[in-house]
């Protein structure tokens, strides 16, 4: 597994013990520990799958897949965590909320999971607080070493490379997490004793450490050194290399918040040096930041058996990644849920959605190796269309510009091609307004504009809602080019169809009446299956044909006739394939 | 609409009980159940004597919208000095004058369900005790003195919470799938039983689906399998239908007789319509606080 709730308290515990537990989907079967937590530690505020079944009245009967084995051994386990691990932390969560709730997905290229002495992940990165000085989050390249340290004690957590060092520890006492590697030295230990947990590696030195005893846990990475640090306590957490050797007595934070990006000028008080002769250094962040916020904005657009998902970066975040999108045909995401991992864009087509009834997704962003937080959840209900447009879009939008739900096999790049009807016709003017296809024709000359999309069908049954307020609006379908198609319209007094085939015109031999004045809308329905096609008007049934003339063309849209100042307006566009 | 296990936990002076209710909510979204939750957990403190204080709540998922068992996920919510919700979890806790009974001493909640549950389960009952009573509020003989300390006014308030309409609080109602007579009880080789019953099974009992089950009247009602035992429903041949037990069960002696009642694995959601308060205080076995250090759990006889 690599995730982990890294000191927060997930479920109320009878007993500490060790049991068999499944926390990833592939099932594998692991081994969970329960440990007891001080009563001020922090709770895990995600919906947990992994629970103590201690409290599950059912757990004889229901077994998930995910979560304790029940009838696995249970054995009491004594180990406790002590406060200051749970301090080093920082309240800090490997893996999303995703991860707790529907299990995780073990990532090979990440390697197992290191843990340190007290069990907690080593890759646990907790942000950086700082306590009346400066505050830094996440990894900052800069080495730091102090001298005069201060009274609020020095605390850090995860990992250490190169020189940190210390003389003179503070009265509140030094406590490190992670692991130590190499030049960690002490001398004249505190009276609280040292606790050294994880690995600890070569040089372990301390100098007149505090009082307040030293914790160090974790690793460390060659040179950990303190002189003295200053009043206002530091905490450093996260990965600290290289070195700053300086006296402080006071640190200031200036240049607004610490994120990805900014820059924050530490300025030194009356018996501030930074570094001999320096009393403001300026840390560009130029690394790793915190955790994204939630991505905002989600929509869902529908496909067949798709759904598009498109989101903004988390605030703050332009340049978040890796983004995890979960889609679940159900809003609380308890089964059949899919996961998306590492997507590196705003958008993306989940695949594998049930049409015909509401899919939910909910999207989460990345950030060097740290998940942020699951987005509130948007729907689509994909149907089987081979092509589709809620025609839904901003006033002004072409139609060749605007992007169709769904284009041929699931495309959602698609947008109508509009070609001039032959002869001294144009195109008139096809953009989107008030959410519709608009129609308008202000040139003095009549425009016949017909709009076509691929869809890869033949065998078709199309729909369009029209407003009429113009000569004539219709389905052109089975087109293929200019001169080779089908029409079936009306023109306010009769409903009628026509055919052009290798340029001949062929129209229906006695049109039905049928009155559609201007500013009615009718839906207008062909229905055609190789030779057979049915021609429906708001779902009563105008002409049965037998004509098998273009059959195998896949290309299908509207037809328009609008003369000066008349419009017509298309919503609703759907092609289904049986 | 799914429905949760909301279980309050309860601790003071190192003792601890908790109290369970089902709520059935429109929301997933636990910030917005945060306030429905909190405002019980509220109004249930101010039924406590001092040292006694809502230690937290845990919730589970337990039903999905169309009744069958959710997928496990569970979420803790503890008393926060801070925040919106404040100081609701220890309306009393060391306020003179308001010292509590002993934590096994509880007064009863006696909840009432109808319309618009299920018609078979209208008029059931449900039974929950209430510990942390404030000493002024039962007499030594154990009678309840609702209008000590305001208790009855402060219960209302509690109960109205729970039953006013569309709160979404209840408990689960057991379904009998089958109540069935026993033919054969035999021993199976790895300790097992396994019993028959010519009974005609219903659609909804399937194959290796456990079922909780309560025997009775087995050997004239001296057997070790009578109460309540987890059987998996194996067959129906020549219209003989055969249940096995998970547990194993030693029965040294021949068995003859008896019936079994077989229980659907998930209750069915049924709404408190009324809360009344027990006049009657009773004994009710309390354990460890949820915030104790817990050490060793007890041996228990491992079948």
């Amino acid at each position: 597994m690599q995730y982990n709730p890294c000191g927060k308290v997930v479920d109320v515990v009878s007993h500490n013990y060790t049991t068999t537990c499944v926390f990833n989907t592939d099932g594998v079967q692991q081994t969970v520990r329960w440990v007891a937590m001080p009563d001020n530690a922090p709770l895990l505020d995600e919906w947990s799958a992994v629970v103590d079944l201690y409290w599950e009245n059912d757990k004889e009967l229901y077994q998930d897949d995910l979560g304790e084995v029940w009838g696995a051994p249970r054995p009491y386990d004594p180990r406790i965590i002590p406060p200051g691990i749970l301090n080093a932390l920082g309240g800090h969560v490997c893996g999303t909320p995703a991860n707790f709730q529907f299990g995780g997905v073990f990532d090979p290229s990440k390697g197992e999971t290191q843990y340190g002495g007290f069990g907690f992940p080593i890759c646990c990165d907790p942000s950086v607080a700082l306590n009346g000085g400066a505050g830094a989050g996440g990894y900052a390249r800069i080495s730091v070493q102090y001298t005069d340290a201060p009274a609020g004690g020095v605390q850090v957590g995860g990992q250490v490379v190169e020189q940190l060092q210390y003389t003179d520890a503070p009265a509140g006492g030094v406590q490190v997490g992670g692991q130590v590697v190499e030049q960690l030295q002490y001398t004249d230990a505190p009276a609280g004793g040292v606790q050294v947990g994880g690995q600890v590696v070569e040089q372990l030195q301390y100098t007149d450490a505090p009082a307040g005893g030293v914790q160090v846990g974790g690793q460390v990475v060659e040179q950990l050194q303190y002189t003295d640090p200053p009043a206002g306590g530091v905490e450093v957490g996260g990965e600290v290399e290289e070195d700053v050797v300086g006296n402080l007595d006071t640190l200031n934070e200036t240049g607004g918040p610490f994120s990805f990006g900014n820059t924050i000028t530490l300025i030194g008080g009356t018996n501030v040096q930074l570094v001999p002769g320096v009393s403001t250094v300026t840390i560009n962040v130029s690394s790793v930041g915190p955790a994204p916020g939630t991505p905002t904005a989600l929509s869902a657009r529908p496909g067949n058996g798709a759904i598009q998902f498109a989101w903004s970066a988390p605030t703050g975040f332009p340049n978040a990644q890796n983004y995890t999108l979960a889609t679940a045909p159900n809003i609380t995401f308890s089964s059949g849920v899919q996961l998306f991992p590492n997507i590196n864009a705003t958008n993306f087509v989940a695949t594998g959605q049930t049409n015909g009834s509401a899919n939910y997704g909910q999207v989460a962003g990345g950030f060097n190796g740290q998940n942020g937080i699951f987005s509130s959840a948007a729907s689509a209900t994909p149907m089987n269309f081979v092509s589709w447009d809620d025609t839904t879009d901003t006033n002004g939008t072409t139609w060749a510009a605007h992007v169709l739900n769904v284009g041929a096999l699931g495309n959602f790049t698609v947008g109508w091609v509009v070609t001039a009807f032959s002869g001294a016709f144009n195109a008139g003017t096809t953009t989107i307004q008030g959410n519709a296809l608009h129609v308008a024709q202000t040139g003095g000359v009549t425009s016949i504009p017909v709009a076509h999309v691929e869809t890869g069908h033949s065998a078709v049954t199309i729909q369009v809602t029209a407003l009429k307020n113009c000569s004539q609006v219709g389905i052109v379908f089975s087109y293929a080019d200019i001169s080779n198609y089908w029409i079936f319209y009306g023109d306010g007094t009769r409903l009628t169809w026509g055919k052009q085939v290798g340029g001949h015109f062929t129209f229906a031999p006695s049109p039905v009446s049928f009155t559609w004045n201007n500013g009615v809308s009718h839906t207008l329905k062909v229905i055609r299956s190789g030779g057979s096609i049915t021609l429906q008007v708001d779902g009563t049934t105008f002409y049965t044909l037998s004509d098998t003339d273009l059959d195998t063309n896949t290309q299908h849209g509207l037809y328009t006739e609008a003369a000066t100042g008349e419009t017509a307006d298309y919503t609703t566009w759907e092609v289904t394939s049986p | 609409m799914p429905t949760y296990r909301v279980t309050f936990l309860f601790s003071g002076g190192g003792e601890g009980w908790s109290e369970t209710h089902l709520f059935n909510s429109t929301t997933t979204d636990f910030n917005a159940l945060r306030p429905l939750i909190g405002q019980v957990a509220q109004l249930r403190a101010q039924l406590l004597g001092d040292p006694f204080y809502v230690w937290g709540v845990r919730v589970a998922q337990y039903l999905k919208n169309d009744g069958t068992r959710a997928t496990r996920a569970v979420r803790l919510w503890k008393g926060d000095p801070a925040g919106a919700w404040a100081g609701w979890y220890n309306v009393n806790f060391g306020k003179a004058g308001w010292g509590s009974e002993p934590s096994e001493v509880a007064v009863q909640a006696i909840g009432f369900t109808g319309p618009p549950a299920p018609a078979q389960f209208q008029g059931n009952q449900n039974f929950t005790s209430l510990g942390g009573v404030p000493d002024d509020v039962i007499e030594d003989n154990g009678t309840v003195l609702p209008e000590a300390k305001n208790f009855g006014g402060l219960f209302d308030q509690w109960a109205g919470a729970l039953y006013k309409a569309n709160s979404g609080w209840g408990w689960g109602a057991a379904n009998v799938l089958v109540d069935c007579q026993i033919t054969t009880i035999i021993q199976n080789a790895n300790g097992t039983v396994s019993f028959t019953t010519p009974t005609v099974i219903p659609g909804g009992i399937t194959t290796n689906v456990k079922y909780p089950c309560r025997f009775r009247d087995i050997n004239n009602g001296r057997s070790a399998l009578n109460g309540e035992a987890i059987v998996y429903f194996v067959s129906t041949l020549a219209g003989v239908s055969t249940f096995t037990t998970r547990e194993v069960i030693g029965i040294p002696t021949s068995q003859t007789g008896g019936f079994c009642k077989v229980y659907s694995p998930v209750p069915t959601f049924v709404p408190y319509i009324e809360i009344d308060l027990g006049l009657i205080a009773i004994k009710h076995k309390r354990g460890k606080s949820p915030a104790a250090r817990r050490g060793r759990a007890p041996r228990r006889i491992r079948g």
